[in-house]
């Protein structure tokens, strides 16, 4: 499966509007289980995770932020990816302010499929164009036909 | 032209180059004036972003060629070599430690 059909229209915020790094992991939580129901039951659970996880080191740069974590007992990917017009001190090691979040949980194995998705989204999100048209798209499925369009060949 | 030093790493940590090492990778290099690239199976990434460095997707066993230029190279190839092997297993044992989950 391609990687950017993990992602469906529920698992898409146009419009982060949260003020603080926790509101937004939380809000990417939300999307993340309205998109994947199996894991409400480990919703708060996953944004702790993804709390602590980022209180290590921050995966911002260049205006991307990728939050993951594995998870025991979850035997498949879940994304949620979210655009925040002003941008949010993420604690980028750039600097920069990050406007385009990519959450990610995944299982506690399958180290070698994780590594190529994080690859594949870092390379995504590298693209020069990435934040700024991830900042215009006008709906979900511009979100979601980026994904797909600016991924390397 | 400036002189390129070049040094070698080989990945040991079992789950490759994720995230949590990418961090300290660009830490580190950005601790150098030295303009640092790093280079594995034919992709190379500047070592001051974290994007770059994880689009690398560098498994176990992967062997990264560090390659540096500027005032500083010899420090910086030094530094990054034994952060790149040594930050590995850290972090590994770090998680363990904890009992946290980690990507």
């Amino acid at each position: 499966m391609p990687h950017a059909a993990l992602f469906s229209e529920h698992s898409v915020l146009l419009d982060l509007q949260a003020d603080d790094s926790e509101s937004i992991l939380a809000s990417l939580v939300e999307a993340m289980v309205t998109a994947k129901p199996e894991l409400v039951s480990r919703q708060d659970e996953i944004v702790q995770a993804l709390i602590a996880r980022e209180a290590e080191g921050s995966t911002g740069s260049q205006g991307v932020g990728i939050p993951h974590v594995k998870l025991e007992g979850n035997d498949s990917v879940a994304v949620a990816i979210g655009v925040h017009q002003e941008g949010l001190d993420f604690a980028a090691l750039d600097g920069e302010p990050v406007h385009v979040f990519v959450a990610i949980v995944r299982p506690a194995d399958q180290t070698d499929e994780h590594l190529q998705l994080m690859r594949w989204i870092a390379s995504v999100a590298q693209h020069q164009d990435f934040v700024s048209f991830a900042r215009q798209a006008k709906d979900v499925q511009q979100i979601l036909d980026l994904l797909t369009e600016l991924a390397p060949a | 032209m400036e002189d390129t030093v070049v040094g070698t790493a080989v990945v040991a940590n079992p789950h490759g180059i994720h995230a949590r090492p990418s961090h300290a990778i660009v830490s580190t290099a950005c601790e150098y004036q030295a303009r640092i690239e790093l280079r594995c199976d034919g992709r190379v990434a500047d070592a001051r972003s974290i994007l770059a460095v994880m689009t690398l997707g560098a498994g176990e066993g992967t062997s990264i060629e560090v390659a540096a230029s500027g005032e500083d190279a010899v420090q910086a190839v030094e530094h990054l070599v034994r952060v790149l092997q040594a930050a590995e297993g850290d972090a590994g044992k770090e998680a363990q430690n904890r009992g946290e989950s980690h990507a």
